[in-house]
């Protein structure tokens, strides 16, 4: 208080670095005007209303670059995970998990291990109501559609000794209005099927 | 706010099971609720249940136009 002003008022001047007024009001949560001179960057006016959260004035000098790394990225919301375990239908097929919605798919896959072949039965993900994939496990295989961005559903396990198979999809598919994974029983049995979706949603 | 993002329709055993995706606060809180089982999935009925949920009007419940139910 040697100035005079509340120790809030006075400025600061430390060699080359100055914080010359900060009038903060936290109650209400506003910062009135913020003057920052460090060397040559300068943020010379910053209005923060955070409750009605807008920037007022913010004056930012690229020419100077003030902004030393600019991060530039896609945004969608956090991730989401969608999981499933039901019966097959015997000679039909059966929906597991819909998404309606809009955003991306992370990853996802469809397991089953059952008592009989299922090399005939065809896991099928549908995208915006348009079927991506369609292939039975023994059709993945002969295919060789068993490595990531072949096609959007590739074969991960293909075990027709102990009848335990698995398909996975792929990454990045980005998806306007549903995701879906179905899967399509054709030997008369009612395996047990699991599936996941892993995605974010804008 | 809250502005629903996406519906999920999963099933689990022999239960359909029926969830939201929502944006509950400015920018980016995603919250899933679970809204019922083994019932017909429709605009209504998500409503309602969000809104029994959060304890606000349906009709405070921000709806994509992109959203449609598709139920299975």
């Amino acid at each position: 208080m040697a100035s005079g002003l509340p120790d809030y008022y006075r400025g600061f001047d430390l060699a080359i670095q100055s914080l010359s007024t900060l009038a903060v009001d936290v109650a209400a949560q506003s910062i009135e005007q913020l003057n920052v001179d460090l060397v040559a960057q300068t943020l010379d006016r910053l209005d923060i209303d955070i409750i009605a959260q807008t920037i007022g004035n913010l004056t930012i000098d690229i020419a100077a670059q003030n902004l030393s790394e600019i991060i530039n990225r896609p945004k969608y919301g956090g991730a989401q995970r969608a999981a499933s375990t039901a019966d097959a239908w015997a000679n039909d097929t059966r929906s597991y998990i819909t998404v309606s919605g809009k955003g991306m798919l992370y990853g996802g896959s469809l397991f089953l291990e059952h008592t009989a072949s299922q090399k005939t039965g065809k896991p099928i993900l549908m995208v915006d109501g348009v079927s991506l994939a369609q292939w039975s496990f023994e059709d993945s295989l002969s295919l060789g559609m068993v490595k990531p961005w072949i096609k959007a559903m590739f074969l991960t396990k293909y075990d027709d000794v102990n009848f335990v198979y698995c398909v996975a999809f792929m990454y990045g598919i980005t998806f306007e209005t549903s995701l879906q994974i179905l899967y399509e029983e054709s030997e008369g049995e009612t395996p047990n099927i699991t599936a996941e979706f892993i995605f974010a949603v804008v | 706010m809250i502005e629903l993002r996406c519906i999920e329709i999963v099933q689990d055993g022999s239960d359909k099971v029926v969830s939201a995706v929502v944006q509950n606060e400015f920018p980016e809180v995603h919250e899933k609720n679970e809204l019922f089982r083994n019932e017909v999935v429709n605009r209504g009925r998500v409503l309602t249940a969000l809104a029994a949920i959060y304890g606000i009007d349906p009709g405070q419940i921000v709806w994509p136009r992109h959203i449609k139910v598709k139920d299975f």
